[in-house]
């Protein structure tokens, strides 16, 4: 679960560097207070922690009359993030949500999607912090709620396709992601997804593109449907039709460039994944890929134009979203895991 | 593995070359073989990687659509998304109708697949190799609404292959026909894979048997037949009205979706 406040430190590094940005405390305080607020017990400082950001922010940008819309999501979010946990601590609350249908958890991960869908509507820094937190609930609570992350799956690729104002490769990326935790992956393959997110919002459209686009291929490959009646088959042919269609529309819009290092640790990371998940499938994709390669490579070559669309390409300056923020976001999460450590080692009499 | 890395180069360039003989571009093959000799030009800066994508579709899809691969019947259908988009990246339009086909198409391949109450590819061509192919084995309505499922499946295939985007005119000479046969070779062998079983992966796992290997023999043909079919049928596609063939092959597969399983 670190993995996501170490997201959020990757975005307001990849955002803020090099550059003067107007909510550089703002952010860099709002990391901090997610990273302390996993794990907080008792429940009502987690949640302090964690909806403070929104809270400031909503303030904030009534008062500046900035896009009121994304902060209408983070704050709806919100609201349900205090119904659900209140509804669990009715029952005794504690950080592990058992498998059960009535204790909240389908209204977290409810929660974490409409965090997502504000996230994919602004697309700048502070959209890319609220996401983190957003596939936090996400990761959290799937476990205990998995029709619930499905059913906002297809809800987010509707509005890939059919939202106003809004991302559509944003949404459609937080789509796969909430397919991913439907079908029961790990917290990372999230973080995976939440770097190609956080690649689009760089502005790289490519790479991160077809880390997206293969997001489904993992779910595909992991979800096993057992004994699927009509409604699992009927749920199973929309999702496929949604997606077909909503990835028929992220395809068309124009690669640039930005956040390369997001989108290439995304790419490893989708590796790492199937790795993980199927070593022989992995295999299977290695052989595919060099038949591949051997074609584009014997068939193609590209031509002046591409040549010099290329070079200039490379030789622009260095971006953001460079690989020494990716450095800097590990030796972040190095301190953080030191921090968890000392504070454990503190409570047990350890230290 | 290496009995079925050896299985996959040879179905697929067997369907590959089925799709290409059956192909109204058969008869100018000379010419798009010379293109491709002297390297086709793209204009793209992502041009090879997006060629290679379609490839490497169709390269683990056909694979895993015949059941080598342990995958769901998804995976291949993603690759033919995948597939369609390289198209329109490189012929820079957005799609048209595209998305519409595919989509009918994989609901004919779930719908297909209701009939076994699993998507796993190995599952269904496991099942068939024991029972027999698809539309042979009782319930006999289900067995009727499982081919209308492929009917409609073969027809939204010559529709995708057909609706071409407008190419330039070096793409429309080497990279068109060889989209165009990647895309009929994988979207035929999805259906008729599901269809008429069981399929060749089934010998690289077990003794060898006469009787199977007869079967085998027998699929494969009509594999090979229906990519083949699929790649010609283009030629008068072009003659049916798009949007109802559309909204009919749409019904028909919604309807297919409530077959009564295989028990």
């Amino acid at each position: 679960m670190a993995l996501f406040p170490a997201g959020a430190l990757f975005s307001y590094l990849a955002f803020t560097w090099n550059r003067r940005h107007d909510s550089h405390i703002f952010l860099l305080v709002s990391s901090a207070a997610f990273a302390l607020s996993l794990d907080r017990d008792p429940f009502v400082l987690f949640l302090v922690l964690f909806i403070a950001p929104t809270l400031y922010r909503a303030v904030a940008s009534v008062r500046k009359t900035a896009a009121r819309g994304p902060f209408a999501l983070f704050a709806l979010s919100d609201l349900l993030l205090v119904v659900a946990m209140t509804v669990r601590y009715g029952e005794g609350f504690d950080w592990s949500f058992p498998s059960s249908w009535a204790a909240g958890a389908p209204l977290v991960v409810i929660a974490g999607a409409v965090r997502l869908l504000g996230a994919a509507r602004s697309s700048d820094a502070i959209g890319a912090f609220f996401m983190w937190q957003g596939l936090f609930l996400i990761g959290w609570a799937s476990g205990s709620a998995a029709p619930a992350a499905a059913l906002a799956a297809l809800g987010l690729f509707g509005a890939a396709l059919w939202g106003r104002r809004l991302d559509p490769l944003a949404a459609f990326g937080s789509g796969v992601a909430l397919a991913m935790a439907a079908a029961g992956l790990p917290p990372a393959a999230l973080a995976v997804v939440g770097l190609a997110i956080l690649a689009t919002m760089l502005g790289e459209r490519v790479i991160s593109m077809w880390v997206i686009l293969m997001g489904p291929a993992s779910v595909a490959s992991s979800a096993s449907i057992p004994d699927p009646g009509p409604i699992a088959l009927l749920g199973a042919a929309a999702g496929f039709v949604l997606w077909a269609w909503a990835a028929g529309k992220v395809a068309v819009s124009k690669p640039s460039a930005g956040g390369r290092a997001a989108s290439f640790l995304a790419a490893i990371g989708t590796v790492l994944i199937f790795l993980e998940r199927s070593p022989e499938l992995v295999l299977w994709f290695g052989y595919a890929l060099a038949i591949a390669s051997a074609a584009a490579f014997f068939l193609l070559k590209p031509s002046r134009v591409a040549l010099d669309q290329l070079n200039e390409f490379i030789s622009r300056p260095p971006e953001r979203g460079g690989f020494a923020i990716a450095g800097w976001t590990a030796a972040g999460l190095a301190v953080l895991l030191l921090i968890r450590l000392a504070g454990l080692g503190a409570s047990t009499g350890f230290l | 593995m290496a009995q079925s890395l050896a299985v996959a180069v040879i179905a697929t360039a067997a369907v590959l070359a089925a799709a290409a003989v059956g192909s109204p571009e058969w008869g100018r093959r000379r010419e798009i073989l010379a293109s491709f000799r002297t390297k086709v030009e793209v204009d793209e800066i992502q041009g090879r990687s997006l060629m290679a994508l379609a490839v490497f579709s169709a390269a683990a899809g056909v694979p895993s659509a015949i059941g080598l691969l342990p995958v769901v019947v998804l995976v291949p259908l993603g690759g033919l998304v995948v597939m369609s988009m390289v198209r329109h990246r490189l012929s820079r339009t957005s799609g048209g109708n595209d998305h519409a086909w595919l989509a009918v198409l994989g609901v004919c391949a779930i719908a297909i697949s209701a009939r076994f109450q699993t998507l796993d590819t190995e599952a269904i061509l496991g099942a068939q190799a024991v029972l027999g192919p698809t539309l042979l084995v009782a319930p006999y309505p289900s067995a009727l609404l499982a081919g209308l499922a492929a009917a409609a499946g073969f027809i939204s295939c010559t529709f995708h292959v057909a609706t071409a985007p407008a190419f330039t005119k070096d793409l429309a000479v080497g990279m068109d026909p060889l989209l165009r046969w990647l895309q009929t070779a994988l979207a035929a062998t999805v259906i008729a894979a599901s269809v008429a079983g069981p399929s060749v992966a089934i010998l690289s796992s077990g003794p060898f048997d006469l009787r199977m290997m007869l079967l085998v023999m027998a699929s494969t043909i009509f594999l090979l037949v229906a990519v083949a079919g699929v790649s010609f049928a283009r030629h008068w596609t072009h003659r049916i009205p798009e949007r109802p063939a559309l909204i009919s092959c749409a019904v028909v597969a919604g309807l297919c979706l409530l077959a009564q399983p295989l028990t």
